[in-house]
């Protein structure tokens, strides 16, 4: 992704940590809605919940970053306790400020990408090998005992 | 105090007259007012001065060699401060690409005589550089100044794009004071552009009009403010009324 030299911050390195404004416009939501931003940093996501600036009527939240990593990021709707929607993934550089409108997906598009966050957003469930499915279950006997004879 | 930068990278948009008439307006209203001449050509400095050469000029300013209060020179006619231009600009941006923080020299060296104005005004470069990003991020707020006959909805992209990524890469948010129509002639275009600036980004047009007038040359050519040259021409009122609905 390209980006202007000119409007790289001299005063701030690579290596340096810039707080990040992201800045939603234009979004239109109902009462309890939250809105959150997810952020891709090396496919480690991570959902940030974004207030509602009432001045600007923007939704604001800021993250500190390295100053100029490229990061991915969208932004999402949740209705109680469902994502109802999307817009699609963005990239950019970590810089000062991020502008964005909303603009969501709709149709299988939306679809898709609910369901993927949805998977997301469930805890993550590891997957065991035998060996450690004994000792599991071996631990879990055991605790059962302790529990059993208030030891 | 609020420093105010007058731009558009098109050339011939009556910028420096923009700058100068709205500065002297400014200074007749009883305001200190600091006018920064930023264009290496330098035409709000020869409109004032006429052919003086100044030791020190706003080249000197941005590079922070010289302290702003050495440069700063009086003009009596236009009542207010002035940094005088200079050609050497032209090449100030690769003197400043190297250095560190190079985006905020001029906003570095405004602020030891920031006290001493209500009002600085900048008339910036026709070109996007490190000179002009160097007077936006020492601005509050810009002005538009457009000639509808050759005005393009592109032109105010690229000025709202710049804004945008002064905010997003430099951390610096301006605001858009609006949009005045310079050197008009026909009323029929007017309407047309209004509709597209405002429809299509939702910007102020000021409602004052510059017209396309000989005595704003004539007033350049005896080195006066429009109204002061010709009081009561319509361009001398336009820009008393366009200066003064820019301090609301």
């Amino acid at each position: 992704m390209k980006t202007n030299p000119l409007f790289h911050d001299s005063s701030v390195s690579q290596d340096s940590n810039v707080q990040t404004k992201f800045e939603l416009m234009g979004l239109e939501t109902l009462k309890g809605d939250r809105v959150f931003m997810r952020l891709d940093l090396d496919r480690d996501i991570t959902y940030y919940e974004m207030n509602l600036n009432d001045e600007s009527k923007l939704f604001e939240a800021s993250v500190w970053l390295k100053h100029r990593k490229e990061i991915a990021y969208s932004f999402l709707v949740k209705r109680g306790d469902e994502w109802v929607s999307s817009t699609s993934n963005r990239k950019g550089h970590a810089m000062h400020s991020i502008v964005e409108h909303w603009l969501t997906l709709d149709g299988d598009d939306l679809k898709e990408e609910l369901k993927r966050i949805e998977e997301h957003s469930k805890p993550q469930v590891v997957e065991l090998s035998d060996s450690e499915q004994e000792t599991s279950n071996e631990e879990e006997f055991y605790d059962n005992l302790i529990k059993k004879w208030d030891l | 105090m609020s420093t105010l930068s007058i731009i558009n990278q098109k050339g011939g948009v009556a910028k420096t007259t923009t700058a100068i008439n709205v500065a002297h307006v400014w200074s007749k209203l009883g305001k200190r007012v600091l006018l920064v001449d930023l264009d290496p050509q330098a035409s709000a400095t020869k409109s004032i001065f006429g052919d003086m050469d100044f030791e020190y000029t706003s080249y000197d300013l941005v590079l922070n060699k010289i302290p702003a209060k050495s440069i700063i020179q009086t003009s009596e006619d236009f009542g207010f401060d002035v940094v005088p231009g200079d050609i050497l600009l032209s090449g100030v941006d690769i003197q400043l690409s190297a250095q560190f923080g190079r985006e905020k020299f001029l906003k570095k060296a405004l602020g030891t005589v920031k006290s001493k104005y209500d009002d600085i005004v900048i008339d910036c470069s026709p070109t996007l550089g490190l000179l002009t990003v160097n007077a936006l991020m020492a601005s509050k707020d810009i002005l538009i100044p457009i000639c509808p006959e050759y005005f393009s909805l592109k032109g105010i992209e690229l000025i709202l794009d710049t804004l945008k990524n002064i905010k997003t890469g430099l951390g610096h948010s301006i605001g858009v004071k609006g949009i005045v129509i310079t050197r008009y002639r026909n009323r029929r275009v007017i309407k047309s552009v209004i509709d597209e600036v405002e429809d299509r980004y939702g910007l102020k047009v000021f409602k004052d009009f510059i017209p396309d007038n000989i005595v704003v040359e004539e007033a350049h050519h005896n080195h006066l403010p429009v109204s002061r040259y010709a009081p009561r021409s319509k361009a001398a009122k336009s820009y008393e009324s366009l200066a003064k609905e820019l301090t609301v």
